[in-house]
């Protein structure tokens, strides 16, 4: 309501300018639009009641209702007199739309998840699905005016953190690329689970520090530390309180969408989010860039119509399979292949990118498949045999008899930017030419 | 004029114990909670946090501005959210006991805390697929819900079993089903929300937070007052319902605020922490044994005071034997918990003839 009625002030003076500066008849803006000079809104202004006196500040413009007398009438018409005036009024105002800084507002080319606004001042504004939104500030720009009222609702992030508790992978993978493992310095991930050489090793020589699970991160050590961002990853978001907390205590959140992305490269654009943060946008672009180089090479050979599937075996025996649809199964065509499953869906929700199969589905469809890759993030296998050690049935598929069977290790969730790499591995296991770097073929 | 009640050196004796074992209660209730805003990961030195604690901070500095927020805003509300926590479940389990007449009556194992978690990954898998977040608001009034619902259904059958054997049967039946229907949700749900509700389901005060402690320890303090107000008609009803009828208490109200009451305490623990299991059982069988008048007027602020100190020792084990990670706390009160428990049954058989 506040907010309808300053907007209303600000067209009253806005009109009042114009009228101001162009009061003669035939101005090119009253030729133009003949009802633009005396157009007078005769419903009051939202919120306030007809019949009643506007607020301070408006009375003043609202009771020059007829042109023709004000101020021209008043004053005395001179050209230099109302330009000098429409000056004023604009100096007095400076927070009128017309000069408001409304920054650019850039969409991501792939992802979906997330929207950058740029503002002269150097300030950013990161805009994520989740509908939080992130005021990333240079670290000696104040925190401007209209948004003091509104730390609610905007995170402010000061640029750039530099004692970041880190709970989600993909995210290490960014920071990894653009140089800024240095700046983090707590990880929400035992030194054991990172494959970033750069993380497990800053962690083995007691630069990062383990700082406890995201559900339950070691909330006096952070404080005490002086940290200034928690990355975050999606679960946290059915963990409210911990959210709350870290907000409490002063600690900014950031939560990281890229894992909900459905294109494999919107995943890699994420790296972009974290250029901001880090006054690194250069830098992320071209990072991106190059992944999307590697995809676009493969876009124009022919598609080698081999079987992929990709799966693992769960502890209950289930065969766990990305749906159709998915990041991964995006990736097995992007590198020149068919995933087995052409309509592998259910009716649960987006985020949830994978299904469980019972062994005879996975059978009768991937029997033929050309290629097996095997997930080995969750049930590692370290050879075929292990395999069909999980499941008799193995034995009779057509790609472990040809012995094309891969693993994935956790590359493809700890290495988001690295997509473009990945799809390139996978065209080398369809192709069989040339070596990989994510995937290895189990003998 | 009244004339003065003899009372025997037996009795005196018998007196004399429960005030020493509340006394003694109190001292360490207390002696843990210093314990608890003493140590953390971060080291602070005793004097500064008694200083921040009693005097909101020595002396002026960013540096210590930081320790009294540890203090304050970290370990104080945590430890408090734990001892009105475990003081609660304890409550709940004696009502529990009580009303079942078996003292393994606890709002673990009947459906009560499945209860609530069914309503939680409900709450979980609906809001996280409508707006992809939830807030601790929603959950918690999930939780809460979720356990007065298994209540209800405990009390629905009381209606028709009159047996309390059977009807602590029922319950624990409504336990599986609940457990079940969890189970079946999360073929529907993807890993991350498994992986939070297992989270959930093994209890943390990890997130305690002042403003909301101090709310829920008002809840629970009104509920332990009214509960304190029914301790004579509890102690009636303990002596049999024959009696009780005879000294003209509603037996049937009493029975229906005894429930009601226990299922508000632990319901609203289950809310705030997640199931935290085996409080309720240990606890009052651990009191039975420390005093020896069991009369509610002398059991009830025990345990209040008993589970509180089991609650907070408990949780400062889970925090600080992996420090910085953490243990559930289930699994350390049940760690501790379930050896009681055991105790307590090969101590019956002993004891049957």
């Amino acid at each position: 309501m506040l907010e309808d009625t300053r907007k209303h002030h600000r067209f009253i003076m806005v009109q009042s300018a114009l009228r101001t500066c162009c009061a003669k008849r035939d101005h090119p803006v009253q030729k133009q639009w003949p009802g633009a000079l005396s157009m007078r809104r005769q419903e009051p202004a939202p919120g306030l009641v007809p019949g009643q006196e506007p607020a301070s500040g408006q009375v003043f413009f609202s009771k020059a209702g007829n042109h023709s007398d004000f101020p021209a009438a008043f004053w005395g018409y001179t050209r230099s007199r109302s330009i000098f005036l429409t000056l004023l009024i604009f100096l007095i105002f400076p927070g009128i739309s017309v000069f408001a800084d409304e920054g650019t507002k850039e969409l991501p080319e792939i992802a979906s998840g997330f929207s950058i606004t740029r503002f002269d001042d150097g300030r950013s504004e990161i805009t994520v699905e989740d509908g939080r939104t992130y005021l990333v500030l240079p670290a000696d720009l104040p925190l401007p005016e209209e948004d003091e009222g509104d730390t609610e609702e905007k995170i402010v992030i000061r640029q750039a953190p530099e004692n970041i508790y880190l709970a989600n992978s993909a995210a290490g993978s960014s920071f990894d690329a653009l140089d800024e493992v240095g700046h983090v310095h707590f990880s929400g991930i035992r030194r054991e689970d990172w494959t970033i050489e750069a993380i497990s090793s800053a962690m083995e020589a007691g630069e990062i520090l383990y700082a406890g699970n995201y559900s339950a991160p070691d909330y006096e050590l952070l404080l005490s530390a002086g940290c200034d961002l928690a990355v975050e990853n999606m679960m946290i978001l059915h963990q409210p309180e911990g959210i709350e907390k870290l907000t409490e205590l002063g600690i900014p959140v950031f939560i990281d969408h890229a894992s909900a992305e459905a294109e494999p490269l919107g995943k890699t654009e994420w790296i972009k989010v974290y250029g901001v943060l880090s006054g690194k946008e250069e830098e992320a672009v071209r990072l991106f860039e190059e992944q999307k180089a590697l995809v676009d090479a493969l876009a124009g050979l022919p598609n080698t119509e081999k079987k992929a599937a990709s799966f693992y075996v769960n502890s209950q025996g289930q065969i766990v399979c990305p749906k159709s649809g998915s990041a991964f199964a995006k990736m097995i065509e992007m590198a020149g292949g068919r995933y087995v499953f052409p309509d592998l869906t259910d009716d649960s929700s987006g985020l949830v990118s994978s299904i469980k199969l019972g062994m005879e589905s996975f059978f009768a469809a991937a029997r033929d498949a050309d290629l097996l890759i095997y997930d080995n993030n969750i049930a590692p296998i370290s050879s075929i045999a292990d395999l069909i050690g999980k499941n008799e049935l193995f034995s009779a598929f057509r790609a472990v008899q040809e012995g094309n069977v891969w693993v994935l290790g956790k590359a493809v969730y700890q290495n988001p930017d690295k997509i473009g790499s990945i799809v390139r591995d996978l065209h080398v296991c369809l192709t069989g030419e040339g070596s990989t770097v994510y995937l290895e073929r189990l003998s | 004029m009244r004339p003065p009640v003899r009372i025997s050196k037996e009795e005196r004796r018998i007196r004399a114990r429960s005030v020493l074992v509340l006394t003694l209660l109190l001292a360490l209730v207390f002696g843990a909670f210093l314990f608890s805003i003493c140590l953390g990961s971060v080291k602070i030195p005793i004097g500064e946090v008694f200083s921040a604690f009693f005097y909101g901070g020595g002396h002026a500095g960013e540096e210590s501005e930081t320790l009294v927020r540890i203090v304050m805003d970290i370990r104080a509300p945590r430890a408090l959210l734990a001892f009105f926590s475990g003081g609660a479940l304890a409550l709940s389990g004696y009502l529990l006991q009580t009303f079942f007449r078996n003292p393994i009556a606890g709002p673990y194992v009947l459906g009560i805390s499945s209860g609530a978690k069914l309503a939680v990954s409900l709450a979980l898998i609906i809001s996280i697929r409508r707006s992809g977040s939830i807030s601790s608001f929603v959950l918690i009034l999930a939780a809460f819900s979720g356990a007065l619902f298994s209540t209800f259904l405990i009390l629905l059958f009381s209606l028709r079993i009159r047996s309390m054997a059977v009807l602590l049967v029922a319950g624990i039946m409504v336990g599986y089903i609940a457990s079940a229907g969890t189970d079946l949700l999360f073929s529907f749900s993807d890993d991350a929300q498994i992986l939070n509700l297992h989270g959930w389901s093994q209890g943390s005060f990890s997130g305690a937070r002042m403003g909301s402690t101090l709310e829920a320890g008002a809840f629970i303090l009104i509920l332990l007052l009214l509960v304190f107000l029914l301790s004579k008609p509890i102690g009636a009803y303990q002596n049999g319902e024959v009696y009780a009828k005879s000294m003209g208490i509603p037996v049937r109200s009493l029975q229906l605020s005894i429930i009601v009451l226990s299922s508000l305490l632990s319901g609203s623990v289950t809310a705030i922490a997640g199931p935290v299991s085996f409080v309720g059982i240990a606890v009052p069988f651990l009191v039975r044994k420390m005093l020896r008048d069991h009369r509610p007027i002398i059991m009830i602020p025990a345990l209040f005071l008993a589970g509180g100190l089991f609650t907070e020792l408990s949780d400062l084990l889970s925090r600080m034997l992996i420090s910085p990670a953490e243990l559930s706390l289930s699994s350390v009160t049940s760690l501790i918990g379930a050896p009681i428990v055991l105790v307590m049954m090969l101590e019956r058989r002993r004891s049957a003839p």
